[in-house]
């Protein structure tokens, strides 16, 4: 900090100087003489001592003041937001969603859109005034956009002012948590340029006039408040300036005493001293106490705008500052939402004190006066709204920032959470569940559930809802539930069967005729299939689309159980299995998110990218901390999990998922498994669109059978996520040395349109059976065509 | 005679055709054909095409310009904000490839140019672009053996 080029000097105390005595006198009477000149040098060194002490004492309170100014001046806390909305031509997004976007950052719907925070629906268009962000990568523009929509996609961007296309761009992040100090005080910090500068000059006039004037003490102000407490009786004015308010706030406790009253002039001189006036007011500016929340402080004026009004600072309005300053005073005393008449009085007041200052025009003032005070009903929580994700960012975090770091260095971190996407997710549990208990006479509220949305391909969390009130901190089940899966195993033995082209296709064959397996501890495992039914010799496909349980364990059984733990790890689990047959089955424990990273692998076409919450840190003044890049890395070949997901999207059409079909929209074709443990105690769905993985999951936290298999729990809440998020449909572009071929799903083999029983099914070149099915006719006529074609040349 | 021969072989044929015909060989006349069964997703499912790719073309050129200045981890973000945007776009990931080769990141080079091949059909030209950088990738890591089967993929 700039030191002042001020030729003031903190005063030293000045003793009377003694006038000097004539020498005769000494000599005249000596005794006397000698007693007085050790009294004299007596005084003398009290004197050097005490103005030692003095200085000593101003130089330790310098020490102080110098140390805490120009250190980190607070504690502040670490601030989590949310993905950027990034609008581009031909994004799959509605206009309604943009709004909902909107209304998170707190934008307001008006048609004069001259302050930023703003916007204005018309017809087919949005038009808004953002508000701009320093991003990681580069400043973000705070401008006049136009937003055009057809249908449901974004139909054209422009700079609304320019009147040019913008091939991209991004709103500011909605701010989902804060990482508090333990002594909660919560403050967002301002430069002085970016305040209003109306904010400051009305600041001053109320609580400091001559602030630019005066070297920390005010003793005008002094003597008016002295003469003011006198006439009342009682304290009602305070001569304090803004620099020795700083200091009391800064330095000092509340304790009324001569010695903290003499400590505040010393440490406001020094202030003044070191600093410039502009330096102090903006400190002040941020330091101010501006009102509660619970246990929460709001300090600073640019935290109380967004506490009062939900508006940043330089979005105010005269009579919104002016509360603001108003609530100096007595945050609590004034409280507009408490005491709103006290509180549009001494606004009023303060209104008045800015007209007679000259700030506002007296028309302008009457008519900021005659505003209602505008502050929103419900004060915005301190509290993250979106516990269960930021939970899961706090454990990613860890690693690299300790807690007191996120606590004090007021950190900004940008997360990958959707805010659109969690809030429906959390509709959807919250609903699904309410009415599954009413549809089947389950207790109120003794299901629960847990959901895991990711960005299909970058791994990018965009969603967790931990349980059924998803505004609740605590267990957190998609994190921590750790439940056996069922059937959410089977792609896995499936996809480790199809990686072995030489042996295994879709149309390859297998028995659902009943097992036994001998054990090693000589007891017999016999799987059984849900329905108790058997189903003769079943292709591959069709073993999976209708999840049977005993031709499933057969071909785990083939590939080997170890091999089908090996692709579980390639695919991201990380737990050590045993390597018992009822695994594949599904007699293994997951949390949901642990599922969701299996998942992950398949969704994206066979690349495993570690699911990650945190794209970037920065420092509180916009230093590059860190970035957590994509990684990726090949968990299995391509093509097989290709083979593997086209059978999991038929799943979604003719297997147990089959309900999908009326549950989406025709145009969105995803992929997904159902899952169903023991007795009905797990209820879970797996699957993925082209943007999007979803994985669901409900059981009671008392382990009890909740009597909902996966299709008709865990489906539904999947498929009501599904519905109402821009998602696209799923990607299956055949890859070039894939053949999708007829196939007669009674033997295998390869069959016509005359064939009842067949199934497109893709096949890895030279994989797909030779022969055809008995049904087709395609074989002999081929032939018989052949033979025509001979016979006439 | 060779009309003779040619309707001796229609003769045959005819027979041969009745004869298929009978032992309910042939296409029946009347019998209606079974439902169809659903058509192979990919008849349904294409590649969805953006209506426009501009965004990640302007993202792809910001990561250039940031490339060709050295600054990497700036191209790198860019670039995933790009695969963010469309993660189906071969030439976001085989960038963010190549950006991860000029970080010494040979591991995250080779899988990504892996990933943008499998995004490729048809392009052998970009194609052969990527087994250029899975060959150098596995060269920084000192696989030789590696790193000339990606080149002879790569036609090198």
């Amino acid at each position: 900090m700039a030191k002042r080029p001020r030729a003031k000097s903190t005063r030293q105390p000045t003793s009377r100087r003694t006038p000097k005595r004539k020498p005769s006198g000494a000599r005249r009477r000596p005794r006397f003489s000698a007693l007085r000149r050790g009294v004299f040098a007596g005084v003398w060194l009290m004197a050097l001592i005490g103005v030692m002490v003095i200085m000593g004492y101003t130089a330790y309170l310098d020490h102080q003041v110098r140390e805490r100014f120009e250190g980190a001046r607070w504690e502040l806390p670490a601030r989590v937001f949310a993905r950027p909305l990034e609008i581009f031509e031909g994004k799959a997004f509605s206009a309604d969603a943009l709004v909902e976007e909107l209304r998170l950052l707190h934008y307001q719907s008006t048609d004069n859109l001259t302050a930023t925070g703003t916007y204005r629906v018309q017809d087919d268009a949005v038009t808004l005034h953002s508000r701009g962000f320093p991003f990681w990568d580069a400043v973000e523009p705070a401008r006049l956009l136009r937003v055009e929509f057809r249908g449901d996609r974004v139909d054209g961007v422009f700079d609304a002012l320019k009147n040019t296309i913008l091939d991209l761009t991004r709103l500011e992040p909605v701010p989902i948590a804060s990482i508090y100090p333990a002594h909660l005080e919560d403050r967002l910090v301002a430069r002085l340029e970016d305040v209003p500068p109306l904010l400051a000059k009305t600041l001053i006039a109320v609580e400091d006039r001559d602030f630019y004037h005066h070297y920390g003490l005010d003793f005008g102000a002094i003597a008016r408040a002295m003469v003011a407490n006198v006439m009342a009786g009682r304290v009602v004015q305070g001569g304090s300036t803004l620099t020795q308010q700083l200091v009391k706030n800064l330095f000092l406790t509340s304790e009324r005493s001569l010695v903290r009253k003499l400590n505040e002039a010393i440490m406001a001189g020094l202030l003044e001293w070191h600093y410039s006036k502009d330096e102090i007011l903006e400190a002040y500016i941020n330091e101010v106490y501006l009102g509660q929340d619970g246990a929460r402080a709001i300090h600073g004026f640019a935290l109380a705008s967004q506490f009062y009004f939900e508006r940043r600072l330089s979005e105010l309005r005269p009579d919104q500052l002016a509360l603001l300053v108003a609530l100096v005073k007595g945050p609590s005393y004034y409280q507009p939402r408490l005491h709103p008449e006290r509180a549009e009085e001494r606004r009023d007041l303060v209104l008045a004190e800015v007209r007679d200052a000259g700030l506002l025009s007296a028309a302008a003032s009457t008519e900021a006066q005659n505003r209602p005070l505008d502050v929103t009903a419900k004060a915005p929580s301190g509290v993250t709204p979106f516990p269960a994700f930021v939970e899961l960012m706090r454990r990613q975090l860890k690693d690299q920032y300790p807690e007191q770091a996120l606590r004090t260095e007021g950190l900004v971190i940008f997360t990958t959470l959707d805010p659109l996407v969690q809030i429906a997710a959390e509709q959807a549990v919250t609903s699904k569940l309410t009415e599954l208990e009413a549809q089947r006479g389950l207790p109120a509220n003794s299901l629960q559930a847990a959901a895991v949305v990711t960005a299909a391909e970058t791994g990018e969390v965009v969603a967790v809802v931990g349980g059924r009130d998803p505004r609740l901190q605590g267990y957190n089940r998609a994190l921590d539930a750790r439940r056996p899966i069922g059937s959410l195993v089977k792609p896995v033995i499936y996809l480790t069967a199809l990686a072995r082209p030489r042996e295994y296709s879709l149309a390859s064959m297998l028995d659902d005729e009943p097992l036994s397996v001998r054990l090693d501890d000589q007891q017999t495992w016999s799987p059984r299939n849900y329905d108790n039914e058997y189903h003769g010799q079943v292709t591959l496909r069709d073993a999976l689309v209708g999840s049977y349980n005993v031709s499933t364990a057969r071909l785990g059984l083939a590939v080997g159980i170890d091999k089908v733990i090996g692709t579980l790890r390639q695919l991201g689990f990380t737990h050590r299995l045993a390597p018992y047959p009822s695994l594949l089955l599904g007699a293994l424990e997951m949390t949901p998110l642990e599922v969701s990273q299996v998942y992950q692998s398949l969704a994206a076409g066979g690349y495993r990218t570690p699911l990650n919450t945190i794209r970037e840190v920065m420092s509180g003044a916009g230093e590059r901390l860190s970035r957590y890049p994509l990684n990726i890395a090949q968990a299995a070949d391509p093509v097989s999990v290709y083979l593997l997901n086209a059978a999991l999207y038929e799943v979604t059409r003719q297997g147990t998922a089959r309900s999908l079909q009326s549950l989406l929209p025709a145009a969105l074709k995803v992929a997904g498994k159902t899952g169903t443990t023991n007795e009905l105690r797990d209820s879970w769905f797996a699957g993925f669109s082209g943007e999007h993985l979803a994985v669901t999951w409900i059981g009671r936290d008392d382990n009890q059978s909740t009597g909902l298999t996966g299709a008709v729990g865990a489906l539904p809440i999947w498929a009501d996520i599904m519905g109402n998020i821009p998602t696209r449909p799923l990607n299956l572009s055949t890859p070039p040395d894939v053949e999708w071929l007829m196939i007669d799903t009674g033997g295998g083999l390869l069959a016509d349109e005359y064939c009842a029983r067949a199934q497109w099914m893709p096949f890895v070149e030279g994989s797909a059976p030779t022969g055809y099915a008995p049904c087709a006719h395609s074989g002999p006529v081929e032939r018989t065509t052949r033979w025509f074609h001979g016979l006439f040349n | 005679m060779r009309n003779l021969h040619a309707i001796q072989r229609c003769l045959i044929a005819f027979a041969i055709t009745a004869l298929l015909q009978s032992c309910g060989v042939g296409p029946p006349v009347k019998r209606p054909l079974p439902e169809p069964p659903p058509a192979p997703p990919t008849q349904d499912i294409a590649r969805e095409v953006e209506p426009s790719a501009s965004p990640v073309v302007a993202l792809l050129d910001k990561a250039q310009i940031a490339e060709q200045a050295g600054r990497h981890e700036d191209a790198a973000a860019t670039l995933e904000r790009a695969v963010r945007i469309d993660p189906y776009d071969p030439m976001a990931w085989q960038m963010l490839a190549r950006v991860r080769l000029a970080q010494g990141d040979g591991s995250q080079a080779e899988a990504m140019a892996a990933r943008s091949n499998s995004l490729l059909y048809g392009d052998e030209a970009s194609q052969r672009e990527n087994w250029r950088i899975i060959a150098q990738a596995r060269r920084m890591r000192g696989d030789e053996q590696g790193a000339r089967e990606a080149e002879r993929q790569a036609g090198i």
